[in-house]
């Protein structure tokens, strides 16, 4: 007799992880919905074949989010490679203001803000501030040790309140 | 000695600014902000920026920034299910021909396959070839066309039947020495059997034969 899937209810937590996968992939492939969604969608692609090899020393969503975040990395080396570098960041992203005209003046400034981070420094506050990881999970998905981690947050705070002074 | 010092520079200011984050975050007891604020009396700059983010906190709205409701879409939804139904579906398939076929099917070949050699041996199944050398229990084919022993065709090879009659390990002996043999006298069965079966207190020929080294043992060679 054949038994149901074993990753069954697995499946059914990460579905529910979606809407945040979705808003972590669109500031990281500078807040283009296409191709967030693809990368989402390959994501789960992903963990759907590989979810036996998920070893509960994370949680699920971590282990998801690394998976997505690897096939973003793909998919701007592939599309825009000039955009791994941090000149390439600013040129792009200072072209790419698509403000809810609902916002406050100050959260409007706070996303153009962390658009205008380097790379490195975006991606620590999108995974600290938004996505609410500790310390250890971005080491674990990211490969860097806490410590820098911890001082990249620091300057990207540091640059964030130099871009959002009132006379910037 | 200069990408050294930077280097160590680099390190030291990476140290800080992971504590005056820990700072900023309130994980730091009161000892340890003491020694913050005693390291940083040399970096004044650093020492100045900690002030300022101390007083500025950029991310209280952080909630309207991205709120993680505007990236819920049924259909996007609906695709995720589909796409995990289609791989389940498939997995499902896969456990269904390993199961079904690969360990069942499989093994019923591989006894019906064992149960067809052992028939071979004991039976005359047409269509089946027979072993060379042992013929069959009609003893017909296997007398003409006797591969291993093509200068004696009418020597009827080992059948099954004569092993079975042979009643001691002599009798089964000279069977094979005849087969192999035929009737040449130097290799006939007698022969062998003398090799093996000299009577007591009789010496073979290959014995009697083999000449006896008496001379001197050298001294020399022995140490």
């Amino acid at each position: 007799m054949l038994n149901a899937n074993p990753h069954e209810e697995q499946v059914k937590e990460l579905i529910v992880l979606y809407p945040r996968l979705r808003r972590a992939m669109t500031i990281f492939m500078f807040g283009s919905r296409i191709d967030a969604d693809d990368v989402v969608q390959d994501a789960y692609e992903k963990a759907f074949e590989r979810i036996h090899s998920f070893r509960e020393d994370s949680s699920l969503y971590t282990w998801l989010y690394q998976i997505a975040r690897n096939r973003a990395l793909d998919l701007v080396r592939k599309k825009a490679p000039d955009l791994m570098d941090e000149e390439g960041w600013m040129d792009r992203l200072m072209d790419e203001r698509n403000d809810d005209p609902g916002e406050s003046g100050q959260v409007q400034a706070l996303r153009q803000a962390i658009r205008q981070l380097p790379s490195t420094m975006r991606e620590v506050v999108v995974l600290k501030v938004l996505e609410g990881f500790s310390y250890e999970e971005m080491e674990q998905i990211t490969g860097e040790n806490v410590q820098t981690l911890k001082s990249r947050m620091f300057r990207a705070k540091r640059r964030l309140h130099e871009l959002m002074k009132p006379d910037t | 000695m200069i990408q050294s010092e930077n280097k160590q520079h680099y390190t030291q200011n990476t140290k800080l600014e992971a504590l005056i984050e820990d700072a900023l975050e309130g994980r730091l007891d009161a000892e340890a902000l003491e020694r913050l604020h005693r390291a940083l009396e040399h970096h004044p700059d650093l020492k100045g920026d900690w002030e300022t983010l101390n007083r500025w906190n950029p991310f209280q709205e952080v909630e309207q920034l991205e709120p993680e409701s505007s990236y819920q879409e049924p259909a996007f939804e609906q695709n995720l299910k589909r796409a995990w139904t289609e791989k389940t579906a498939g997995q499902n398939l896969y456990q269904i021909t390993y199961t079904y076929f690969m360990r069942y099917a499989l093994a019923a070949s591989f006894t019906i396959l064992a149960a067809l050699s052992l028939l071979n041996l004991q039976t005359d199944i047409p269509g089946i070839p027979v072993l060379p050398g042992i013929s069959d229990n009609s003893g017909s084919s296997d007398i003409s066309v006797n591969p291993d022993n093509p200068d004696n065709p009418g020597n009827p090879g080992i059948s099954w039947d004569n092993i079975s009659e042979a009643s001691t390990s002599e009798s089964f002996l000279a069977e094979v020495q005849d087969y192999l043999y035929g009737s040449d006298e130097n290799h006939s069965t007698a022969y062998y059997l003398t090799l093996f079966e000299a009577e007591p207190g009789q010496e073979t020929a290959t014995e009697t034969d083999r000449p006896v080294d008496t001379s001197p043992v050298n001294q020399t060679q022995l140490q």
